[in-house]
């Protein structure tokens, strides 16, 4: 009996090694990237030795990369490519002593630059980076390829439900919220949420664009998915991702730091440049290969994007895919068919 | 990193179980070991020194039938700790804290001595990050060999002191602290420590 304390610490000293060492087809890698006085960890996971790695920019401002590592999609993904799930300036687990104005989009361009340059210095020059920007991810991604020749460092760029024009944003969720909202009024769901949401849309200012109502628009549009999701117009989310998100984001981030931190970040951006950015005037500069994958019932970016989005990007290689059951998060309640696609669209230009 | 914290981590108790001196019978000076948790599942340890520089006493009788003492505590403390972050970093931090303590004994009892004691102050803490690439202004990458980053931090604590009686580990301690760092990504931002220990090398005076 004397020995069972030498057992213990044998056991946690062998748990404690037992997964340092990565082999490169199943990568399990935490990198950080440091510039200009921010350190930016890189969750990197999936099969490494394809030589493709998929570079995940992250929503909100104010979300995380690991949010990202859920459900199905990213099982078909880190099959066959290295994922980078990246924490972004001022978000996640993403650390730093800086001032508020070094708090904006050109900075975070420049991250982006830093992070493909890291990922090419480790994993060697041969690499294949696909570039994918969800949401918010969808507006540094943009920014990012439609900078200098900053587009070079990628094969490819998947946008997903991507806020690359915020006042286009603005307009098209009341026009959104207007046009589901008498449908569901019409098909007799939710009649009390629905008439209550009109009322409140019908007095947002369309002309003076202001922070209080496009937070009421932002905030609405989670609920508003909800109830279609309820009435069958949004496929319902899997299991699986909801609890890979929760072990993700809950378990593993510390979250009072990281929320202190992502809501500084997202009121920066927000108060200083995001409500009047827009990149559509320079999309046509993209010229790498472009794959646009949308939401049809998405209100928080409505599919109207989607096709500008198409129409402006400059490369002759581009295609446009909308899912019909889904809104803001396709990759989550149409996993199978966004995976496909996503795959279809690397193997093709890798 | 890894190999230096498991022999932290053994180390630590390994010593403390080792001691043959008696414990100090002076109450002033205490000292105690905490497992802590940081934030949901970080895990860590801390070290903790107290110095009790002014005390008031006042009796009380409760129904003419037992005497219990009211001791009012002021002391400083000490902390040294750390706690590792599986996926991000591995933080080492010290805090200094004035504290005030409510002391609670009954005569002729003192195992069931129970303290509350509250503090405020100081502290800095350091995190490690364990694979750091920098990326200049001409984007020369560099793999550092060790990359880390300082936070200014202040602690607001509670915790709560029971006696053990004849025993080597004097008394236990639960206590609860949130801590702020400054300067952390151009904002102020809290962390939540739980911690559980007991207090060592002192003897309640009876």
């Amino acid at each position: 009996m004397k020995n069972w304390k030498y057992l213990v610490i044998l056991f946690f000293a062998a748990s404690f090694f037992s997964c340092q060492k990565n082999d490169l087809s199943n990568l399990k890698d935490v990198l950080h990237v440091r510039r200009n006085n921010a350190d930016m960890p890189a969750y990197i996971y999936g099969n490494g030795a394809s030589k493709v790695f998929l570079v995940i920019l992250h929503g909100g401002p104010g979300g995380s990369g690991l949010e990202y590592r859920v459900g199905e999609y990213k099982d078909d993904l880190e099959e066959r490519y290295a994922v980078v799930y990246w924490d972004q300036r001022g978000q996640g687990m993403a650390q730093g002593n800086y001032e508020r104005n070094d708090i904006t989009i050109a900075e975070l361009v420049e991250d982006v630059e830093a992070l493909a340059l890291t990922l090419r210095h480790k994993y060697g020059d041969d690499i294949d980076l696909f570039l994918l920007g969800h949401s918010w991810g969808g507006t540094l991604g943009s920014a990012f390829l439609t900078t200098d020749d900053y587009q070079n460092h990628f094969q490819g760029w998947i946008e997903v439900d991507g806020a690359h024009d915020f006042p286009e944003v603005y307009r098209q969720a009341v026009k959104t919220y207007q046009s589901i909202g008498s449908e569901q009024i019409g098909l007799g769901n939710d009649l009390s949420y629905w008439e209550e949401v009109l009322k409140r849309v019908a007095e947002v200012d369309t002309i003076n664009r202001n922070l209080e109502d496009f937070s009421y628009l932002n905030i609405t549009a989670r609920s508003a998915e909800e109830k279609l999701t309820l009435s069958g117009a949004i496929n319902a989310n899997d299991l699986s991702a909801i609890s890979n998100s929760l072990i993700n984001t809950t378990f593993i981030n510390s979250k009072s730091l990281a929320n202190a931190s992502g809501t500084m970040t997202n009121q920066t951006l927000f108060r200083n440049e995001l409500l009047d950015y827009s990149a559509t005037p320079l999309l046509n500069r993209i010229s790498i290969p472009s794959l646009i994958l949308w939401g049809a019932n998405d209100i928080v970016v409505p599919v109207a994007l989607a096709q500008q989005a198409f129409d402006s990007i400059g490369s002759f290689e581009k295609e446009l895919v909308i899912y019909p059951a889904s809104g803001h998060s396709p990759m989550i309640t149409d996993a199978a068919k966004f995976s496909q696609d996503v795959i279809r669209f690397i193997e093709k230009y890798k | 990193m890894r190999l230096l914290l498991l022999l932290f981590c053994l180390y630590t108790p390994f010593c403390f179980g080792q001691t043959k001196e008696a414990p100090s019978t002076n109450p002033k000076i205490q000292w105690a070991a905490t497992y802590l948790h940081n934030g949901t599942v970080n895990p860590g340890f801390q070290l903790n020194g107290t110095w009790i520089f002014k005390e008031n006493i006042k009796d009380k009788k409760k129904a003419g039938l037992i005497n219990r003492q009211q001791k009012r505590q002021f002391a400083l403390e000490g902390r040294l700790g750390f706690y590792w972050d599986p996926l991000s970093h591995i933080s080492l931090f010290n805090q200094y804290l004035f504290s005030y303590r409510w002391v609670f004994e009954k005569e002729g009892s003192p195992e069931k001595t129970w303290t509350l004691a509250a503090g405020i102050g100081p502290g800095y803490q350091r995190n490690f990050y364990e694979e750091t690439y920098e990326v200049d202004a001409n984007n020369q990458v560099k793999k550092l060999k060790s990359a880390s980053r300082g936070f200014v931090s202040s602690t607001l604590d509670v915790h709560f002191i029971r006696a053990r009686k004849n025993k080597r580990f004097s008394a236990w301690i639960l206590g609860f602290n949130n801590t702020f760092l400054y300067h952390y990504n151009a904002t102020i931002a809290p962390i939540n420590n739980f911690y559980f220990g007991f207090r060592f090398n002192f003897k309640p005076k009876t």
